[in-house]
């Protein structure tokens, strides 16, 4: 199941490892290592299945999964020659490793679930964005923005788009009330009222105050009573 | 006798680098586990057909017994490992006495995959 991330964790997702930053795959580093990951798919299902109790056995067999495709996933991901990544202490290249994993564990995931298939294609989700000014251009979203931020932007996008037409559909309702015909002078007043609340409370600034009856009213409901003073108690 | 012997390999694997008759034993940086990781692919799979078990002691020392048999099932990629691992050529390391081939051995899984453990351990701990 995809794990669902926070805002905060999609937007603050980097992480450093001994001065060496770990970013979570952008779309272009995803399409880089894509042949990749098919390759290592039984080794990534076994890191999924190792726990807290590691026994001598699984660090056996970790061991011999440090083949050259793990190499270059660990050289695209953090953009660090070999040479660096072969000079690292054992405990440095493990937690770089393991923080690779846990960063692009949904992106993994979803790509062991080949059959998975969705109507909405990457060019949908990224020309959406640009229209939305999030990116500079096409590359720009492709390398500086990671998988989990581009579905998350295109998700607050796409809700955006929706609560907007939601709103241009109430919109259109109250314009065929106000724009019907009406029978006399006090109907087509009480039309005019709505229309004009309706317009103001799409701006915050013009949002109605409450009435001094009305404050009245709502302290009393609460079970505070109000008493009007009158001028010659003054 | 045996134990004995564990003892004082124990003792050398505890330090960063261990010396054996004049051979200093390293833990592996993490690129030796790209050079090695088939030499242990191949060990395993082997000790697997044989049915020999990859299971340490709660100490994480191999028994030798188990030592020797991984070197007649394996005795290629040990003696690769052994080589890459103290950066001596193959040739040279033939040249070892059994004792002091088979100490080596011992240390150089005990200084490794105990460290790999323990990474692990503390990552998760963390």
């Amino acid at each position: 199941m995809k794990e669902q991330l926070s805002d905060e964790e999609v937007l603050f997702s980097e992480t450093t490892i001994n001065g060496i930053k770990v970013v979570p795959w952008s779309f272009n580093k995803l399409f880089k290592l894509n042949n990749i990951l098919k390759k290592l798919h039984d080794k990534l299902t076994f890191i999924n299945s190792i726990g807290s109790k590691i026994t001598y056995a699984d660090a056996l067999r970790l061991i011999s999964f440090a083949d050259n495709n793990l190499l270059e996933v660990l050289t695209i991901t953090l953009d660090v020659p070999k040479e660096k990544i072969y000079e690292l202490d054992i405990y440095t290249g493990i937690r770089l490793l393991l923080a690779i994993y846990y960063q692009n564990k949904n992106t993994i995931e979803f790509k062991k679930k080949e059959n998975k298939t969705s109507d909405i294609t990457l060019g949908d989700i990224f020309s959406m964005l640009i229209s939305n000014n999030i990116g500079n251009s096409l590359e720009d979203l492709k390398s500086n923005y990671t998988i989990d931020q581009i579905y998350m932007f295109y998700e607050k996008c796409k809700r955006n788009e929706l609560s907007e037409q939601k709103r241009n559909a109430i919109t259109l309702a109250h314009a065929l009330v106000y724009a019907s015909p009406s029978h006399d002078r006090n109907s087509s007043r009480k039309k005019q009222t709505m229309w004009d609340k309706y317009i103001n409370s799409l701006e915050p600034r013009k949002k109605e105050k409450p009435s001094h009856k009305g404050l009245i009213n709502a302290f009393r409901m609460m079970g505070i009573p109000i008493t009007v003073r009158k001028r010659s108690d003054q | 006798m045996e134990d004995n012997k564990k003892q004082e390999v124990e003792e050398k694997s505890i330090f960063p680098e261990a010396t054996v008759g004049g051979t200093t034993v390293k833990p592996w940086k993490f690129g030796v586990l790209f050079e090695i990781s088939h030499l242990i692919e191949d060990i395993l799979n082997k000790m697997e057909i044989k049915g020999v078990s990859i299971y340490a002691g709660v100490d994480g020392f191999l028994p030798y017994t188990t030592i020797a048999r991984i070197f007649t099932i394996a005795s290629g990629s040990v003696l690769k490992i052994i080589s890459i691992t103290l950066k001596l050529p193959e040739e040279e390391v033939i040249e070892f006495d059994m004792d002091k081939g088979m100490e080596i051995a011992s240390i150089i899984y005990k200084q490794n995959s105990e460290q790999i453990k323990n990474s692990i351990n503390k990552i998760f701990i963390e």
